[in-house]
Formats: C-alpha cells, sequence, structure tokens
C-alpha cells in the first residue's frame, strides 16, 4: 500500500475532519492558519477597503457636480483621489483576489492547506497596519499624498509626511503580496493531488500561478521606485531631483515597468474566474484550454516591453514611440484569443443566466469596451492628444471596475455557496448585477467623451461646457456606489447569516474538486489527497 | 526473501526537488533580467531588492522541497520487521523481531498526532508521521494481521 495517494474524489472523511480542534473566538482569526480562515479575512479587508476606496469616489464625484469649487479645497480633492487611487489598487482588488485564491487554489488543487500556513497569516496581517497608515495620513500635518497612485515626484518630493507614510505602507503591501506570491506558487506545484498534472490544472489556478510569477518580477522595482522616493526626501539622494543631477522621468520609467504588469495582476485572477464560471454555466468544456494557458503567459510576458505607453508625452524618440505602440497593440493578441474562446465555450451552450454568469458575460461586453479604448490609446499620436484626460480615466475605470471588480463579483456568486454554505437570493443578485452593469457605463462612458473634448484628470474644477457629462457621470457614480452597499448589506450579511442550504454542488455544469467537499467546505479538507483521473 | 507486508507512507508532493529547482530557475531568469537591465541603467537597488525577494523564495522552496521526498518505509518479512524513515535526506532505519513486536495506537484524545508506535524487546519506532488519522488507523489494522500470520506461520 502506498498512502502518498488516497481517497478518491468524491468519497472523503471529512466527518473525520471537522471533528479537528480549532481556536475559537478572536485567536480564530489574530492566529489563522486555516486557508479558509484567512481567505475569508483577505475578503473582508478588501470589501472594508472597496467601500472606503468607494466613498472617496462618491466625494470626489459630489465636487464634479457642478463646476467651480464647492466642498473641497483643491488640495484636498488631490488627496481623495490619490489615495481613492491606493486604496483601491492595493487594499480592494489585489487583497480580493488573494482571498479568493487562498480560498480556492488549496481546494481546487486538492490540498490540505497553503504551503506555509504560518507565512500565510503574516502576509495577511501586514495589511491592516498598511490601511492604517494610508488612512491616517489624512490627519496628519500636510495631509495625504497628493501626488496621485502613481507617486510622480517632483511633487512628491514635496509632500509632509503623509507621503512617508504612503510609502511605508506600499512596502508593506508589496510585502505582504511577495509573500502571498510565494505561497501560491509553492501550492500550486508542490500540493496538486495526485494525477493533476499543470495541464489539468483548473484555469484559475493557472492564472493566478503567472500572476504569482509576474509580482515576484516586479515588485522589487516598486519597492525600488518607493526606496528612492524616500532617500530623495529624507538622505540627500537626488535621483528624481533635477537640480541634484537628477531625473524625475527616471522615476516614471521605474514606475510604470512596476505599473504596467500591475495591470495585469489587477485582471489575470479574474480571466482565470471567468475561465471557470462560463463553462459551468455553458455546461461545456473550456474552448482551448491550452491556448489559454499560452494566451495568459503571453500576457504576462507582454507586460514587461510596454511600460512606456504611459509615457508618450514625455519625450522619447520617434522609435521607441513605435516600439511601445506596437508591443502594446499586441497584448490585444492574446486577449482577443481569450475573449474568442470564453465566446466559443459559450457557442452552442445550454446557458443558464445564474448571478455568476450574468456578471461573466457583463464582464465579456463591458471588458471589451475597455480593451479597444486601450487599443486606441495605444496609438501614439492619439495618446498624446488625449494624455492625462478623462478619456484615460475612462479606459482604466472599464479595465479595473467593469474588468476586474465585474470578475470578483462573478467569482463571488459562482463560490459564495461552498465558502457559507447558503445560496444567494437570486433576485437580489440579479439587482445588484443589473443596476451594476448599467450604473458603470453611466458613471464611466460620458466619461470618454470629456476626455475627447479636453477635459484634464485630477482636476476640482472645470470649464462650464463639461458639465453636464459631468453630472450624467456624478449621478452614474452614486448610484453605482449605492449598488455596491446594496450587495453589501443586502446580499453578502443576510448570506452569512442564513438562507437556502447550498448542496456541495449547487450548479449543475461547474467541475473541479472544490465541489466534491460539502457546503460550507469543513474547516479541514483534503488532508487525504483526491486521486485526480 | 518474501515479503508477507510492505507500505510506503508519504506526504503528497507534485514535484520533485529538481522540477521546483527548474521553476525556480524561471523565476530567478525573469527577475534577474529585470534587474540586471535595470543595474545597466544605473539603478542597482532593483538588483538588490531582487536578490533579497528571490532569497526568500529560494529559502521557502528550499524548506519545501527538503521535505519533499520524506517517506517512512515498513516491511514485514517473515524473521524481520524492517522501519526506514527519511526525514530531510537524513535516513534511519530499525529491524525489529516481528514475534515480539506489537503496534500500539494512543487512545489520548488530546494529543495532537496519534502515531503508531512498534514495540519490540525494549525498542520503540514511531511511524505515520506523513499521513493522516485515517490511514494511520488502517496501517496498524493491517500490519497487526499481518504480524498475526507471522506468528502463525512460525
Amino acid at each position: 500500500m502506498s498512502t502518498g495517494i488516497g481517497n478518491p474524489a468524491g468519497s472523503p472523511d471529512f466527518a473525520h475532519d471537522e471533528a479537528h480542534a480549532h481556536p475559537h473566538g478572536w485567536r480564530r482569526w489574530l492566529y489563522a492558519t486555516n486557508h479558509k480562515d484567512i481567505g475569508t479575512l483577505y475578503l473582508w479587508f478588501s470589501a472594508t477597503m472597496l467601500m472606503e476606496g468607494g466613498l472617496l469616489a462618491m466625494l470626489i464625484r459630489l465636487e464634479l457636480f457642478q463646476p467651480g469649487l464647492q466642498f473641497f479645497r483643491p488640495e484636498l480633492y488631490n488627496e481623495f483621489v490619490s489615495l481613492h487611487g491606493l486604496v483601491m489598487v492595493f487594499g480592494a482588488i489585489m487583497p480580493a483576489f488573494v482571498g479568493f485564491a487562498n480560498w480556492m487554489v488549496p481546494l481546487q488543487v486538492g490540498a490540505s492547506d497553503m504551503a506555509f500556513a504560518r507565512m500565510n497569516n503574516f502576509s495577511f496581517w501586514l495589511l491592516p497596519p498598511a490601511a492604517l497608515l494610508l488612512t491616517a495620513s489624512f490627519f496628519v500635518p500636510g495631509g495625504a499624498t497628493g501626488s496621485g497612485w502613481t507617486m510622480y515626484p517632483p511633487l512628491s518630493l514635496q509632500m509632509g509626511v503623509g507621503m512617508d507614510m504612503t510609502i511605508f505602507a506600499v512596502h508593506m503591501m508589496g510585502v505582504s503580496s511577495i509573500l502571498g506570491s510565494i505561497n501560491i506558487i509553492t501550492t500550486i506545484l508542490n500540493m496538486r493531488a495526485p494525477g493533476m498534472t499543470l495541464m489539468k490544472l483548473p484555469m484559475f489556478c493557472w492564472t493566478w500561478l503567472i500572476t504569482a510569477y509576474l509580482l515576484i518580477a516586479v515588485m522589487p522595482v516598486l519597492a525600488t521606485a518607493v526606496t528612492m522616493l524616500l532617500t530623495d526626501r529624507h538622505f540627500g539622494t537626488t535621483f528624481f531631483n533635477a537640480a541634484g543631477g537628477g531625473d524625475p522621468v527616471m522615476f516614471q520609467h521605474i514606475f510604470w515597468f512596476f505599473g504596467h504588469p500591475e495591470v495585469y495582476i489587477m485582471i489575470l485572477p479574474g480571466f482565470g474566474i471567468i475561465s471557470q464560471v462560463i463553462p459551468a454555466f455553458s455546461r461545456k468544456p473550456l474552448f482551448g484550454y491550452a491556448s489559454m494557458v499560452y494566451a495568459t503567459a503571453s500576457i504576462a510576458i507582454i507586460s514587461f516591453i510596454v511600460w512606456a505607453h504611459h509615457m508618450f508625452t514625455t519625450g522619447m524618440p520617434v522609435t521607441a514611440q513605435l516600439f511601445f505602440m506596437y508591443a502594446t497593440m499586441l497584448v490585444a493578441v492574446p486577449t482577443g484569443v481569450k475573449v474568442f474562446n470564453w465566446v466559443a465555450t459559450m457557442w452552442k451552450g445550454s446557458l443558464s443566466f445564474e448571478p455568476a454568469m450574468l456578471f461573466a458575460v457583463g464582464f465579456l461586453w463591458v471588458f471589451t469596451i475597455g480593451g479597444f479604448s486601450g487599443l486606441i490609446l495605444s496609438v501614439a499620436p492619439i495618446d498624446i492628444q488625449v494624455q492625462d484626460t478623462y478619456y484615460v480615466v475612462g479606459h482604466f475605470h472599464y479595465v479595473l471596475v467593469a474588468g476586474s471588480l465585474f470578475c470578483l463579483f462573478s467569482g463571488y456568486y459562482y463560490w459564495v455557496p461552498k465558502w457559507t454554505g447558503h445560496m444567494v437570493n437570486d433576485w437580489r443578485a440579479k439587482f445588484h448585477f443589473w443596476n451594476s452593469l448599467v450604473w458603470v457605463n453611466v458613471t464611466f462612458f460620458p466619461m470618454h467623451f470629456l476626455g475627447l473634448a479636453g477635459m484634464p484628470r485630477r482636476y476640482a474644477d472645470y470649464a462650464v461646457q463639461f458639465t453636464d457629462f459631468h453630472m450624467v457621470t456624478s449621478i452614474g457614480a452614486w448610484l453605482f456606489g449605492l449598488t455596491q452597499v446594496y450587495w453589501l448589506l443586502f446580499i453578502v450579511i443576510p448570506n452569512i447569516r442564513g438562507g437556502p442550504p447550498a448542496p456541495p454542488k449547487p450548479w449543475d455544469g461547474a467541475e473541479g474538486l472544490e465541489w466534491t467537499v460539502p457546503s460550507p467546505a469543513p474547516f479541514h479538507t483534503f488532508e487525504t489527497p483526491p486521486l485526480v483521473k | 526473501m518474501r515479503m508477507l507486508y510492505e507500505c510506503t507512507l508519504q506526504r503528497n508532493c507534485s514535484m520533485t526537488p529538481r522540477q521546483v529547482a527548474r521553476a525556480y530557475g524561471v523565476l530567478c531568469t525573469l527577475s534577474l533580467a529585470v534587474a540586471l537591465a535595470f543595474f545597466l541603467h544605473g539603478v542597482w537597488i532593483v538588483l538588490a531588492f531582487s536578490l533579497l525577494e528571490l532569497s526568500c523564495v529560494g529559502l521557502a522552496l528550499l524548506l519545501y522541497a527538503r521535505h519533499a521526498l520524506d517517506r517512512e518505509r515498513i516491511a514485514l518479512s517473515s524473521d524481520c520487521l524492517l522501519v526506514e524513515c527519511v526525514q530531510a535526506e537524513v535516513h534511519s532505519q530499525a529491524l525489529l523481531d516481528p514475534l515480539w513486536t506489537r503496534v500500539l495506537t494512543t487512545t489520548d484524545a488530546t494529543a495532537r498526532r496519534h502515531l503508531i508506535t512498534l514495540e519490540s524487546r525494549g525498542v520503540r519506532v514511531e511511524v505515520g508521521r506523513f499521513v493522516n488519522e485515517a490511514q494511520r488507523r488502517q496501517v496498524a489494522r493491517e500490519l497487526r494481521l499481518a504480524l498475526r500470520q507471522v506468528s502463525i506461520m512460525r
């Protein structure tokens, strides 16, 4: 007998697993080493940050409802814009995907937990102090950073102590991401159930494995950028200070070398979620699995050679402009492969439109809009015209809100029965979807017109001819924000408290090891690795 | 010598240390290529951070890989019970007399792990550290049965 391989999938001894003692009360969360508990912590953290970042967005839209300065000083407005970006990128989107990974990667690969459970705990608990630092920076002399999430010098060199708090927070969040990536890579590579070869990995795991590689490759670059800022501010270096022989544009090169792969870090795991949801509700296997894997890897690789498309107006040789323009356009090829494969998966499938599928299909539509506007922005002469206008704001919100956030909602509705053991109220979830879909477009589509008309970003005031589109955008934003509050209060919390019990596999087309365990998933799962045929 | 009972108890590990080293090599190549490009442009801090980060990743993978091939092997023939253990590449083995071997499983409900204890003429060996409770119970049951057959045969 070789007990390296154990029970076949479908007949595990979970009653025994559940009998294990585990801590209760606050100790359960503070000392958490169980991947499900840590996943839950990540998801709650990111939901809190989503609300904080969302509140800042609402305040921004309040100020922009009419021309003129209504409520906030321009400096405070800049702080809102900067913290909105930082909180959403580092506090909401990234931790949400890590939360999904913590919950689902061990369940999908048939592992009992993440490879380094204590390190997992540490990587989560780095986040709340970092978030507190970011939020507390509003209340220190000089206020929070007003230099945008990109922290461009020379402005960031002139900020008060709030900038130092931001640098420290970004460092902590970066360390957390690196530790999370180490855990994900080790878990996926080493702890797959017997029989689960790499080309049998669920797409969510594949996309996370590639994302973790990306994170490991670019996080030192972010750490460098903010450390150089710190030494310029306090230790007499002049890396980015032209007066001392430095070059502020160099910061942009360093930052965007991290920043562009970061965009894919925030969307690739979402692609993985969509690649799980669409086959489940089309009742067909994913079309072109291998090409999906290669397309994901291609996107990750191309992301390293496109950073300067964020900097077309900073001055660069025409050959460089052409290189970065064509390299950026190249991203459309593997992304197109993915969109084609998702559509082909649905083609002649037995489709049903549960909330997870609605968000997936909604994502396909709105993300494609974001992708196309990105393609337009990749053309250097056009980008130079609309650089730093609302066109760019509209584009990246289509990618990050209509893209990443919709993926997260799709994943939430798909896997929440496994997390809480309760089915979501279908009507409420559909209400959430339709409102999100309508208001996300009402909010961000007019931004393209504003940008084309010349409305610059990061301005607290504007010329009167932009008023109508700004009003429409503000109304859409408030209603989109309210919709997300509705989701938290009327869907998430009631679903935790109760609801119709979920069977182990609530979606008949769903496939994967996670559906072989009961709902909610027991505290300990797959102590004996299942066999994958 | 005919084996009456044989089992290998090992943790699940889907990659050999060599395969892990290859995966780590890909990661290092990617990260160091980025760091070297910055280094050549004068931004040496990226290389410093990359080396620090890759050391952490390497250490984590090494810790995991050192125990990837850990296993215990129990082999019973008519005249000896061989228990071999490999932990972090350290081999140990014990030869027990099957006629005098007792298979003990703890009844202490508060114990965190209930390993199987094999005891023979004052020598005690614990096995089952790489498998779960259900599998340990199964191994203990099968081993008792096999030992009983040895005593009947003699």
